[in-house]
């Protein structure tokens, strides 16, 4: 089951679900909308990748408050602006259709968060059109989903980070 | 209702879900990773596909020494598990270290029937040149319970 906007905000209160900084506002039917981070990775187009092997850690660059333009055919990381989790419920990070709109996927696939990872998550930005993007614009949504069963720990990796964070492979 | 990673392999016991090889190392807190199998299919010609036939793909063995997908290419593969839920939905997702190099999974075709029984189709799109080997484990399912 998925969690209306009002369970949403409920449980931010009673601290369940964490969304900091929070904003009403923000809030949709059944999800919430969460804004871009201020730093992202362009990552280089110069070399094979291998799914296998962490990447090289390239510089982090600063999102224009005057707009920077995204190029189509190139993937780029980015992160939420909130720390956003929950150990009780799944979360989950998808686009929003007003940027889907707009040639602009946002997670490519991989919209499923792991329950207990509360962070400020990793973004891959991957735009079909170029597109003007700005620091802390609303760029996309969470819902939360109730989950069956016992809880089961996180052994992510990921967690531990609140920046843009590249793919370390899948050798470790 | 998602389930937790203990409540699939509460599910597995009771043969409610079926996993076939099936890896306790794989279980995730809300899913279970799944691998690409050894085999990759792809269209050679840019020439139009007719839409329902895909009998133009051409399809090879992934050498053991990996192969790497050119971006902007489309190509599609399988899992190497088999997966039987007739009771619980299962839903295809990414992983994020596999998202993070630019390679998509599955091309907005995330849900799965009840009743599923068989591979995981899967359909790779690398906006980067990727090189990827057999039975790497390049997605996770999840399982939903169903409104009767």
């Amino acid at each position: 089951m998925i969690l209306t906007g009002s369970e949403i905000e409920k449980n931010v209160l009673s601290g369940r679900i964490i969304i900091s900084p929070f904003s009403a506002e923000q809030l949709n039917p059944n999800s919430y909308n969460y804004r871009l981070g201020d730093a992202y990775i362009e990552l280089d187009d110069v070399y094979p990748y291998d799914l296998e092997e962490p990447d090289a850690i390239p510089d982090k660059k600063r999102f224009d408050e005057s707009g920077t333009i995204l190029h189509p055919g190139k993937l780029y990381l980015s992160s939420t602006a909130e720390t956003i989790g929950s150990e009780e419920f799944v979360t989950s990070l998808i686009g929003k259709s007003s940027m889907g709109r707009l040639g602009l996927f946002l997670q490519l696939s991989a919209d499923l968060g792991h329950q207990g990872e509360i962070h400020k998550w990793t973004l891959e930005l991957a735009p079909c059109i170029p597109i003007k993007v700005y620091p802390h614009m609303k760029i996309g949504q969470v819902t939360f989903w109730k989950v069956s069963g016992e809880r089961m720990h996180s052994k992510g990796y990921y967690k531990n980070y609140d920046a843009p964070t590249i793919s370390r492979g899948l050798a470790t | 209702m998602i389930l937790s990673g203990k409540k699939l392999i509460e599910e597995m016991q009771k043969n409610k879900i079926i996993i076939t090889p099936f890896k306790p190392e794989n279980v995730n807190p809300n899913s279970y990773d799944i691998s690409i199998g050894s085999a990759l299919n792809f269209y050679e010609s840019d020439a139009a596909l007719e839409a329902g036939d895909d009998s133009k793909a051409v399809r090879v063995n992934i050498p053991d020494s990996g192969i790497v997908l050119k971006k902007h290419k489309f190509y599609f593969a399988e899992s190497f598990e088999t997966v039987i839920s007739d009771n619980y939905v299962p839903m295809l997702h990414n992983r994020s270290g596999v998202a993070r190099k630019g390679l998509f999974i599955h091309i907005t075709a995330d849900l799965l029937q009840l009743h599923h029984k068989g591979t995981i189709k899967l359909q790779l799109y690398p906006e980067y040149d990727i090189k990827i080997s057999a039975f790497q484990k390049i997605a996770q399912i999840s399982f939903w319970e169903v409104y009767r």
